[in-house]
């Protein structure tokens, strides 16, 4: 059980989480959705203890009861891998280019589980049959430059469960991916979580392929956790007007409907672009690009209200 | 790959070529008269005579190229003018005191750079870093003839742990690997300074790719992924740099042995300047570029024992 209890981190520039709370059961698919800078990734860097040194962290963060807030790097190292693991956006860059993926893969089980040469290649053959990667004896031999972007991020997905960890954060795994292997890869991930019954947080800003991946949603704007609940239930009937301007932007054929002369009206927006930490307001971060801002807005920092635990000023008033 | 062996050692070749004909002409072309060079102005005109009968001058230009290349193909330099032994057997018996020296001063410079650097890299920004980067550029400012005589004054004058000069023969091992401890650490020392810098800068870059932070996550410690991860990848330039490096640390054997007394080759060839010796200036000359073209010939083919995507593309 992993469990963040209001953690704020903290830059000079100003907070790029806060008062984040989430609790992590074994089997659970939560999805964090959100635009770029919407602090999605500090959030998994916190679970993985790999916040930045420059940045000041607040709260609590515990793993089966035990607290991890202050942790040294060593204690760390020994979570990573063994309790939580994590996979990266870009394939192309994660892998490195000069070690034989089998290497890769085999390297934290050799060093966490003191496996012997031979013990940690088959393991490693078992994981890349489990992720999907065809004829896996002659893969592991291959450099990443010899194979596809879809092969890569599976052989990341084989690295990241080396040691059977017990959540795993996919950070924007399916971006860098053509649209079919990005649902396959998302279909996999679902299924290693099901199998394993190992926590599954899914980060990415595709509504879709959170909806296909996960059972709950938490949905980040500027450093907040604005809104959660069931995936299915959020993405249906959306209290904060930012996941409604989000939920609004997505293209979707049969909800946009043709006029009489047959084209179709304009894909809404949110207006306005995710201002930089340093200019962020100090109440609810979303002012200056909301449509049902009030006065109070900009200067008072909602909380969270209902089931939602939507932090809006104006869901608290019954009027989003 | 083949297509880039063959490549490249057909570079090399043509390379120890063109190095071999500019070394000829500038002995041979430039103007003045090698024996006038060797005897002086006060020469007779028969000892003149007899000096360019003696070392062929009186052949056409191509055919005492030829002839030169011929000989040194089959380890004949011609004979020395000064010593009056043949030439190649005066290189026999310093290219082992050169090389050693070279050599141990390329393991000292890794030794010494390579953990500078990657130990400056991890403390980026912070007092370590600072610290080893100054010392660093004090050691690029620092002469290697200067810092020589620094260690001679404190190690063999003041402290006395080392000799100061001198080679007592190979048939003493012990007495001669001390005599080659304090010109080792000057040639290297210098170099180091220079390499640390460039294994610093190179590790930087490294550390801000993907893949460190996927080492990371994997719960790798930060020792194991700067030297099997980081460095590993940092090496191409540090490769470039060791290459150029060798060749100084070769030519820079000129200085140290002077300096220290030492019977190498680095003396040999100050020595035959300070006597005229065409013959031998000549073939140590061609012996020092054939050293320098081998190191980057070398590095080469380094690269892509280091990097297979070089060889999908080589």
């Amino acid at each position: 059980m992993f469990e963040m209890v209001d953690v704020t981190v903290r830059f000079n520039a100003g907070e790029a989480l806060r008062g984040a709370s989430l609790r992590i059961a074994p089997g659970d698919r939560i999805g964090i959705v959100g635009e770029s800078g919407s602090g999605k990734s500090m959030l998994a860097a916190c679970l993985m203890g790999m916040v930045p040194d420059a940045a000041k962290l607040s709260g609590s963060l515990s793993i089966d009861g035990t607290d991890m807030t202050g942790a040294a790097e060593a204690t760390w190292q020994a979570i990573r891998a063994r309790r939580t693991a994590m996979i990266f956006q870009e394939p192309m860059s994660a892998l490195n280019p000069l070690r034989r993926v089998g290497d890769t893969v085999a390297e934290p089980m050799r060093v966490h589980l003191g496996l012997s040469k031979s013990d940690a290649r088959n393991r490693v053959i078992a994981l890349f049959e489990e992720v999907g990667i065809p004829d896996p004896v002659s893969r592991l031999r291959m450099f990443p430059h010899e194979l596809s972007g879809g092969q890569r991020q599976r052989v990341l997905i084989a690295l990241a469960l080396a040691c059977d960890p017990e959540l795993l954060i996919a950070d924007e795994p399916t971006t860098a991916l053509d649209a079919n292997v990005a649902l396959k890869i998302t279909d996999l991930l679902v299924h290693l979580s099901q199998s394993r019954n190992m926590a599954l947080v899914f980060i990415s800003h595709d509504l879709a392929a959170v909806a296909r991946a996960t059972t709950d949603i938490a949905v980040m704007y500027g450093g907040d956790i604005v809104e959660r609940g069931l995936t299915a239930e959020v993405l249906a009937d959306p209290v904060h007007p930012y996941t409604q301007g989000l939920l609004a932007a997505r293209p979707d054929p049969q909800a946009i409907p043709r006029d009489a002369n047959g084209s179709r009206r304009r894909l809404p927006t949110i207006p306005g672009t995710v201002p930089p930490l340093y200019a962020m307001a100090q109440g609810c971060r979303f002012s200056g690009r909301c449509s049902v801002e009030r006065e109070e807005c900009a200067s008072v920092k909602p909380m969270p209200v209902g089931p939602r635990h939507a932090t809006c000023h104006a869901v608290k008033r019954g009027e989003a | 790959m083949m297509y880039f062996l063959i490549r490249r050692t057909v570079g090399f070749i043509a390379t120890l070529i063109a190095v071999s004909i500019v070394v000829f002409a500038v002995m041979n072309i430039l103007p003045g008269d090698p024996a006038l060079t060797i005897l002086g102005m006060d020469a007779t005109d028969d000892a003149l005579a007899a000096l360019r009968e003696d070392l062929g001058l009186n052949e056409p230009l191509l055919a005492r190229y030829f002839g030169w290349v011929a000989g040194a193909l089959t380890g004949d330099f011609g004979l020395s003018h000064s010593f009056r032994v043949p030439v190649s057997e005066l290189i026999s018996e310093r290219l082992a005191m050169t090389i050693s020296l070279a050599v141990a001063g390329m393991l000292l410079t890794l030794l010494i750079a390579l953990s500078v650097g990657i130990y400056a890299a991890s403390r980026h920004g912070k007092a370590g870093d600072w610290v080893t980067m100054f010392i660093s550029q004090l050691g690029i400012a620092v002469p290697a003839f200067w810092l020589s005589i620094l260690l001679v004054l404190l190690f063999a004058v003041n402290l006395r742990w080392l000799p100061p000069g001198g080679f007592p023969g190979w048939s003493e091992p012990v007495a001669a690997m001390r005599s080659l401890i304090l010109p080792t650490v000057a040639l290297a020392l210098v170099q180091s300074a220079v390499l640390a810098r460039v294994t610093r800068s190179s590790a930087l870059e490294v550390m801000r790719q993907d893949f460190t932070r996927t080492a990371r996550a994997s719960g790798l410690s930060q020792r194991r992924i700067l030297w099997r991860h980081v460095l590993p990848n940092a090496l191409v330039p540090i490769v470039t740099i060791v290459g150029m490096q060798f060749a100084a640390l070769v030519t820079g054997t000129i200085v140290i042995e002077n300096v220290f007394y030492l019977p190498g080759l680095g003396r040999l060839i100050f020595q035959s300047i300070a006597n005229r010796d065409l013959p031998t200036v000549q073939a140590l000359v061609m012996l020092f570029a054939i050293i320098v073209v081998t190191a980057n010939f070398v590095v080469d083919l380094l690269y892509v024992l280091i990097d297979p995507r070089l060889k999908a593309r080589a």
